[in-house]
């Protein structure tokens, strides 16, 4: 099962370029995070917008606030504080989300982290010093909608890439594996090839 | 204590003083709202040059414009408060 709104895969995108790609570099895949898996902030939102209503509702019937007794225009500006508070909270994990990726092209695996808001992580790996990749698929949500983490050993100086949560987590193995024994070939020959 | 801090405390916890600081920390939260904003315009900038794709100039679009909604509010705030 997918969700088609927001791709979380592209497969050899032609439109897309990465920070200090190669001249002869092109992205074979590129990677975020399953959608199903910004469901918990989607409905914390959700919630937070529904606590006015309710609060309005409810509120004076518990006697948890008074409303009567504060002026209008201050309740009307603190409700839209609260909902502009909530829009800022969808912001930035949406961009969290979508700024979040991994991309695997011809020659390195990339990972592209926002770990806050001003500041950005960015580590490449050689397809040369992948050492072994793997995929885990475990619980009913991710088998279920079929994603999961993809674990890359590396011979370089960042010993382990993890993709986590990714679509088709055996497929991106698989066409990891794929693209490093063409790396090797192209190196070493068919000799090479174990 | 003095008679003119005592008189500035009686006036700052009276109703009139609670509800200018109510008031006074909307607009205040309005103002962090509108950083966050500008915030969000340099981390999209800074997004957008490391992954370049045909939806760049949108969302860079979307952040300014959103940025300039947060001032509008700021604005509208203070004039419906105040």
């Amino acid at each position: 099962m997918t969700l088609g709104f927001f791709p979380s895969i592209f497969d050899r995108p032609d439109k897309i370029r990465f920070l200090d790609q190669e001249d002869n570099e092109y992205i074979e895949l590129l990677l975020r995070r399953h959608p199903i898996t910004n469901i918990p902030w989607v409905f914390s939102a959700l919630l937070a917008i529904l606590v006015p209503p309710i609060l309005f509702r409810i509120g004076p019937t518990l006697g948890v606030v008074n409303f009567p007794t504060l002026p209008f225009n201050l309740l009307v500006a603190a409700t839209g504080i609260w909902y502009l508070l909530i829009l800022a909270y969808i912001l930035e994990n949406f961009l969290h989300w979508y700024f979040n990726i991994y991309i695997v092209s011809n020659e390195h695996l990339i990972e592209i982290r926002f770990a806050n808001l001003l500041s950005r992580n960015i580590t490449s790996v050689l397809l040369d010093d992948i050492q072994s990749s793997s995929s885990f698929i475990g619980g009913i949500f991710r088998s279920l909608f079929n994603y999961g983490d993809v674990i890359i050993e590396t011979a370089a100086e960042r010993q382990r890439i993890e993709f986590f949560s990714v679509p088709r987590p055996d497929f991106v193995a698989d066409r990891i594996r794929d693209l490093q024994e063409d790396q090797e070939n192209k190196i070493g020959g068919p000799d090479s090839v174990t | 204590m003095s008679l003119e801090k005592e008189a500035f405390l009686v006036a700052l916890f009276s109703p009139t003083g609670v509800l200018w600081i109510s008031k006074l920390s909307v607009v205040l939260l309005a103002g962090l709202y509108f950083i966050f904003s500008l915030i969000i315009v340099r981390q999209v900038k800074m997004m957008t040059e490391t992954l370049i794709t045909e939806v760049s100039p949108l969302l860079r679009a979307f952040s300014i414009v959103h940025a300039g909604l947060a001032l509008g509010v700021i604005i509208l705030l203070i004039g419906y408060l105040f």
